[in-house]
Formats: C-alpha cells, structure tokens, sequence
C-alpha cells in the first residue's frame, strides 16, 4: 500500500507537471527579476543625482608629503579594492567640484593617504553657468557699489541668494533679446540677402538694391542698438562679486552673475534638501543645456523626442493601416500575399542603422533635395508629356472600367478575366507614371532654390527622422492591424454587407472601428519602439546641440525641418561623447530615466485612449 | 411592378403575388461539393414561409443564395436561376448592393454593430447615403415600433446597442434589417441563440411582420414552424422533399422523410 502510494505520487509530481510549472516560473521570475534590477537601478541613479548629499572634508597626504585639506562629497563606498591585495592602494571616488581649480570634478583618493574626516561647517554649494559646481567657505561680497558685505555679517546668505535672483533675471532678459529680437533681425536679414542676391546680376535693378541695401543697414542699427543693450547686461552680470576659500586654503573670486543657485549642503535640513532636490529636478526638465551638455537641463531633448514621436505615430498609422486593409480585405490569399507577409515581418528585422541609412538617402538627399532644388535629371519636355497624357488616360481607363459595373456586365469569361487584368494593370501603371510625372518634372525647380547651395529641406530634419522611424516601426503596425482586423467577428461584416453595404462601407463603417483597438496597440509598440531608437536618428537630423525647437511661435510653427535633440541620442553623447564622462554619468542616469518616463507617459496616454474606443466599440461580457 | 427596382414607402394594395420569389431549378456548389439539387420553389408575398429540415440538408445555403450572402465565398457555382418579382437575382445588370437592399436578412447569432442603437438602426440608410436627421429619426423609430423594441429603448437610443439583452439584440438586428423597408426578410434561426421568452416575442413579431415583408424563415424548431409559418419547406440532402401549407406538412406529409423528420423520429 504505501509503496504503491509513493509510486502514485511521483509519478503525479510527472504527470501533473508540477516541475515543469516550477521551471517556467522560475524562468520567468528571471526575466522579470532583471527588469525589475534594471529600472530601479536606473531610477534609483537617476534621482541620486539631484539629491543633495552632504560633504566631508577630508584631510590627505599628496605624494610629495604635504598634507591638503579638500571637500567633496563620497561617491563609491566602500573603497575600489584592487585585484592582486597590496599591488594597487585601495582607492574611493568624491566628487569635488571646483572644476576651474582641480581640472576635473572627481578624484580618487587613496585609502591610506586620507588622514582625516569630517563633516565641516559653513561650507556652501554653488552651481555655475561655468565649471559646474562649487564648494567653498565664503569670504565677502564685494558689490557694485563699492561695498563690502563680509561673510559673517547677518543675512549674508539671503543676500547672496537676493543677488542671484536679480542676475537671472538680467539673464532671462538676455536671452529674450538674442532669441527673439535679434533672431527676428537676422531672418529678415537673411530673407532680404535672398532677395538680394538674384538681383545684382541683372541690369537696371540699382534702385531695388539700394532699397534693400537701406533695409539691410537699419536692420543693422537696430541690431547694434540690441548687441549695445545686451553688452551692458553682461556688463552689469560682472559687478557684484563673491570672494571664498575653498578647503585648502585657496582664496578666489567669483562673479555673482554666473551662479544657479546657492545652499549650504551641511546645514539645511531634510526639508531643505528635499527643496534642492526638487529645484535641480526641475531645472533639468525645464533649461536648456550648458556645457557641452553635462549640465544644465534637458528640455529640448524631451521635446524633440516627444514632438518626433508623436509625429512618427501620425505618419505610421494611416501607411500601416493602409497596407493592412489591403494585405487582409482585398488582396487574394494566395502565395503573393504570403511573401508580402514574410517580408513585412522581416522587415521588422532589419537593423536600424539599414533604415537609417535608407532615409538619407532616399528622404534627406531625394525627397529633400528634391523640395530644395527640384528635379535632378529632368526628362526631355515631350517625353514628359507623353507620361503625363498616360497618367491621365491609365486612370481615366481604369476608373471607366470600375464604374457601373462594367465588367461584371460582359458575358464572355475569358474576355471578363482579361477586363479585370486591364483594370488593375491601368492601376498600377497609373501610380508608376505618376511618380515619375512627379519625380522627373522638367519644369519644377524646387521650393528653396534661392538659399542653395545651403539646404533647406535637403539635410537632417526631424520630418526626416520621424519618416525613417514611420518605415521602420511599419510592420509592428501592418501586423498588429491585420490580427485586429481578423479578430473582427464574420457576424458583423455579414451584417453589414445583407444591409446593403459594399465591402468599403463595410470595412469603414464596421470592421475598422472594430479593430481600432487592436490598431492601437500596434501603434503603441510602435511608439515604444521608435521613440527609444537613436541609430536611425544620428544620420537623419539629430545633433548634440540644436539652436532651435521644432515647434516654436515663430511662423510658420511647426519647423519640420529643423534639426532637433533626442534623449537617446543625448544619453549617447553624453556617456561615449563628452570630454568627462566620469562627470556626465550620473546625467546619463538621470536623462536614462527621463527616456523611460517619456516612453511609459506617451505608451499610458495611448492605452487610455485605447480603452476609451474599447467601451465604444467592443461587447460588453455576455 | 415587374423589373423595378424602386424602394417602396408602403406595401402595395396589390393582390400578394403567389410567386413573388421563385426559385427555378436551382443547383449549387462549393467547390467540388454540390449541396443542393434542382430546387424549384415558389414563395408567396406577403407571408411567412419556413424552411426546415436536418443539419447540412442545404436550406440554409438557399436562404443565403436569396439575397447572395454566398458570394462572399471562394469557388461557389450554381445552376439554375431566382427571381425576385420576376428578375433575376443573378442578371448581371444587377448590383449586389441593391439586391440586399431589397432583401434583408437576420442571422442566427444576433449581431449588432458595436455603435448606438440609433446608429444601428439607420445604418442601412447611412450606407444608402441618406443622412437627413428628420428622415433618420423617422425611421428609427418606425423601425423599433415595428421589431417591438420601441419602448424598451426609446430613452437609450444613443447608448451602445451591446448593452442590450440578447433577445433585444436579436429584435434591435430585426429593426435594422426592415430600416430601409426590403420587400423580402431572410431570417436564418433568428431564435437559435435565445430563451423562450424572447423566442416568443420575436414570434408574435414575425406574424406582424408578414402584413408587410415577404419572411423566409429557417428553423430547427418544429414548433415555431407550425406556430409562425403559413408555408413550410421540408429539405433533405440537399433536395426539396415536400412543399406546401404548413397546416398539410405536418398532419399529412406525403413523404416518409417528412414524417419521420416532423414527427421528430430523427434530426
């Protein structure tokens, strides 16, 4: 009996696979274990960065002997330990800012040569326009009049702080004139030294160049007049200065006008912190960068990324919805549309770099070129003609043959199959002529020829990119619309059609609102593809620093072919890219986890719309 | 009114037509498979007429060939013709679309749009083009007194049609099917999916129905047939076994099929 009941129960823990159960748990706790580690790891590096911490002061040895005091704040604990004990000294990293004196904003300091600790008082903070961050002992503020204010007098740091304030509004109002009147100078600069230029070859048009040179010249005096005013602000940003000392005794001055802001790490509470915390976060949602990118803020980056996203999914969605409709309703399924199949699903294989380098050529130098200069290699005028007239007759025949239904109406059914060929044939051949009608037009010399050889549209734009990643991310979408599409139940399209609908009716009137839901989600994997993409991006319009938005408020708004910021492509430059890459890792992180958020926000955004079209559109439970 | 294609406003005071849809030695075929064999029929205006018989016995591939519901499938072939008040259905010069028009259809599994039960309901008139409010409203509310939905609804029109009952559903499909006034309503099991009560309701509807529509009904349900129908189709095999008023069917079969068949001896 009870040999046979331990048989019986191994062989249940086989059959019932109990282990086997366990194995696929297990696997996919793993996985999701690793993902889990991931985020928080990037999460938890990403908003270390903004928390102040507090600083020590260290006493060390240098190796000449002399023993220096510096201040810095631990960045790895416990000490980087060597391979081989005793072949290296252990070492420790602290970040100690001061980049204008020590070089770089990190050092390692070697185990064994720190003779002391401590965590000192009256020591401030500062982040600068320049050299990053500083920590040092404030000595006086020496102001524009001529007084001294010493650290130690009541208020100095309500003073400093009131001074800061004072001098980023003179740089707020400084940018204001470069962004806005002196960028509005300079365009119609530019657009009058456009209009120039064609004139001074031709005969007789002295009093027009005159006219346009007048324009020029007071367009300059005003810019002068501006670049006088700004001088003065800058000017003005220099006046009140800050002397301190920094830990090893070192006394340096220090214009008031170049500080962020200013705190005493070591003495504010977890409140203050919070509120430093909270102001650097901020500041790197809100500022553009500084630096070469390893300070200051993000934004631009986030609304590149955002703007190319949103833009992508507006041109994948109608080509994939499309290609869908067709590749299911219409097309006869047979081998043809099986390859089609295969090959769309390959295409999601493709490296993205491939993509990249399609839509340089074929968008940046084609169609770009094409917008900018017009036809390249022009067709003879009569030829021309000739594909022009067979456009036109290609489509005037197939649209006869389609109405009235004029093929169904022959007996014959050879004569019928060969009338349906024809139809299609004229179809096909009447795209093909006009894409060439189009393409090879002899009379269209382009939109922005005036401002050649300097390319308008015919360079890296965010159009461009966001048309390179609509092609990559078009098969997630085709897949994804053809499995909603089939999901659609045959009850309803019968419906439709003993209604009286033809099969277009059908399908725009029932089955695509049907699979709307499921079109959704393609283009939410689409989206989460594409907006994480940066190797297709570096070659069609990303650069590390773009002087303007892609959506501003000068006309005409939306600049489709400026060139933008990505976060992916900012994590890249920063980590592989900048001069101190040990300095710009923790901006990594924190633009790392910046990505991740932008990616789950726009991915949220496009699940709630998903499941309001749900409760319009789909059954409720029966 | 032979040959016209013209949707009619109000049932013509007309005589009923005894061969208003006549089915003339009608064989058919998907792909290798013939599943029916020389059927000759002849439908009455204006009354309910019930097709019935065993599983794959054809009668609902006859009932989808009345208003071409078939040609949506690939390698189907017939033989023989079907007129609808004396035109073919098969005539070249005349487009599917406004066949269906003429005839509608009720399916087995109810199955509204996943839109309001307004838009459900004027959905054959938006398809047809005609978008004027006033006209709309009209008919559905005509449309839902006559499915016997009116009062269950009237206050939710613009709410989704799913939320409704099952056999609401199945009268809200009745009510789509007869919006844009066909002549004829194909009705394939239109109680298969339903409780009793609701099947009693759709009953009582069809007798109603019938002053105006021409109903072909296909049925599983022996009862229903002698309840609601004034003629009945007895199919086997694909063959049309027995023809006649519903009343002569079922008390005196002529065939031994038939019998057994109404009898329930098999199914």
């Amino acid at each position: 009996m009870s040999e046979s009941g331990v048989q019986l129960s191994g062989k249940n823990l086989r059959t019932k696979g109990e282990i086997k159960v366990w194995l696929t748990a297990a696997g996919l706790a793993v996985g999701l274990m690793m993902i889990a580690g991931l985020l928080l790891l990037i999460t938890v590096n990403g908003l270390r960065v903004f928390w102040p911490d507090r600083v020590m002061e260290y006493t060390i040895r240098e190796a000449d002997g002399r023993e220096v005091k510096m201040s810095g704040i631990p960045l790895r604990d416990p000490p980087r330990r060597s391979a081989i004990p005793g072949s290296v000294p252990d070492d420790f990293q602290v970040f100690t800012g001061n980049k204008d004196v020590y070089r770089l904003g990190f050092r390692y300091f070697q185990t064994d040569s720190v003779i002391k600790v401590e965590e000192p008082k009256g020591l401030r903070m500062a982040e600068r326009l320049e050299y990053g961050r500083a920590l040092f002992y404030p000595v006086k503020l020496k102001l524009e009049a001529g007084t001294e204010v010493p650290a130690s007098a009541e208020g100095f740091d309500a003073r400093v702080r009131e001074l800061i304030r004072e001098a980023r509004g003179r740089w707020d109002q400084i940018h204001e004139i470069e962004k806005t009147d002196i960028g509005g100078i300079n365009r119609a600069m530019r657009e009058l030294e456009l209009r120039r230029r064609p004139l001074s070859a031709r005969e007789g048009q002295e009093v027009e160049i005159a006219n346009i040179d007048s324009e020029i010249a007071a367009l300059q005096a005003r810019f002068e007049a501006l670049a006088e005013e700004m001088n003065q602000l800058r000017e003005r940003q220099t006046k009140d200065r800050l002397s301190y000392r920094l830990s090893s005794g070192e006394e340096r001055e220090q214009s008031v006008g170049d500080l962020v802001y200013y705190f005493a790490p070591n003495e504010i509470g977890w409140f203050g912190q919070l509120g430093v915390f909270l102001h650097r976060g901020w500041e790197f949602l809100s500022e553009e960068p500084r630096e070469a990118n390893m300070e200051g803020g993000v934004f631009p980056a986030i609304f590149g990324t955002f703007v190319m996203t949103i833009l992508m999914a507006f041109l994948v969605t109608p080509f994939g919805i499309i290609a869908a409709i067709y590749l299911r309703e219409y097309a006869r399924q047979g081998l043809l549309v099986r390859t089609v199949r295969i090959c769309v699903n390959n295409l999601a294989g493709v490296p993205s770099i491939v993509f990249g380098v399609f839509g340089l050529g074929f968008f940046v130098y084609g169609v770009g070129g094409f917008i900018d200069g017009g036809v390249q290699y022009p067709m003879a005028a009569p030829w021309w003609m000739a594909t022009c007239l067979l456009a036109i007759a290609t489509i005037v025949g197939a649209m006869y043959l389609a109405t009235s239904n004029r093929i169904a109406l022959v007996r014959d059914p050879l004569k019928k199959r060969v009338l349906r060929k024809i139809e299609g044939g004229a179809w096909v051949l009447s795209v093909l002529s006009l894409i060439i009608v189009i393409a090879r037009c002899p009379y269209f010399d382009g939109f922005f020829t005036r401002s050649l050889p300097a390319p308008t549209f015919g360079t890296g734009g965010i159009l461009w990119a966001s048309l390179t990643l609509a092609l990559m991310t078009l098969p997630v979408v085709i897949v994804a619309t053809e499995e909603a599409l089939v999901a659609v139940p045959r009850g309803v399209r019968e419906a439709a059609l003993a209604c009286g609908a033809s099969k277009w009716q059908m399908i725009q009137r029932v089955v695509l609102p049907g699979a709307l839901p499921g079109v959704m989600t393609g283009i939410i994997l689409a989206m989460a593809r594409g907006a994480g993409e940066v190797a297709p991006l570096m070659i069609t319009g990303v650069v590390k620093l773009a002087p303007s938005l892609p959506v501003d408020f000068t006309a005409p708004f939306v600049h489709a072919e400026r060139k933008f910021m990505h976060l992916g492509f900012h994590i890249y430059d920063l980590g592989f890219q900048s001069p101190d890459s040990e300095g710009a890792k923790p901006m990594v992180f924190a633009t790392t986890l910046l990505l991740i958020l932008l990616v789950v926000a726009l991915n949220l955004f496009a699940i709630h719309v998903r499941t309001r079209l749900r409760q319009r559109f789909q059954a409720a439970a029966f | 009114m032979p040959n016209s294609t013209a949707i009619r406003e109000h049932p013509p005071v007309t005589a009923p037509n005894p061969a208003f849809l006549s089915v003339c030695d009608f064989s058919f075929w998907y792909g290798a498979k013939q599943v029916l064999w020389d059927v000759n029929i002849e439908i009455p205006e204006r009354e309910i007429t019930a097709f019935i018989g065993p599983s794959g016995c054809g009668k609902t591939t006859l009932l989808r060939n009345l208003n071409r519901m078939n040609d949506l499938v690939d390698g189907i072939r017939h033989l023989g013709d079907i007129l609808l008040d004396g035109q073919s259905l098969y005539d070249p010069k005349v487009e599917v679309i406004s066949l269906r028009k003429r005839v509608g259809m009720v399916f087995q599994k109810y199955n509204p749009f996943p839109k309001s039960i307004y838009e459900n309901v004027v959905f054959p008139l938006r398809v047809a083009g005609r978008h004027s409010r006033v006209e709309l409203d009209e008919v559905v509310e005509r449309s839902l007194i006559g499915a016997a939905l009116w009062d269950e609804v009237k206050d939710i029109l613009h709410e989704s049609a799913l939320a409704l009952s099952g056999g609401q559903q199945q009268r809200l499909c009745i009510a789509r099917a007869i919006a844009n006034r066909p002549q004829v309503l194909l009705m394939d099991e239109p109680c298969a999916a339903l409780d009793p009560i609701s099947t009693l309701k759709i009953e009582e509807l069809m007798i109603q129905l019938k002053k105006e529509f021409t109903i072909v009904i296909v049925t599983h349900n022996m009862e229903q047939a002698r309840r609601v129908a004034d003629r009945t189709a007895f199919f086997y095999l694909g063959r049309l076994m027995e023809f006649g008023d519903t009343m002569d069917i079922f008390s005196m079969p002529q065939h031994r099929e038939t019998e057994d068949y109404v009898s329930g001896r098999f199914t």
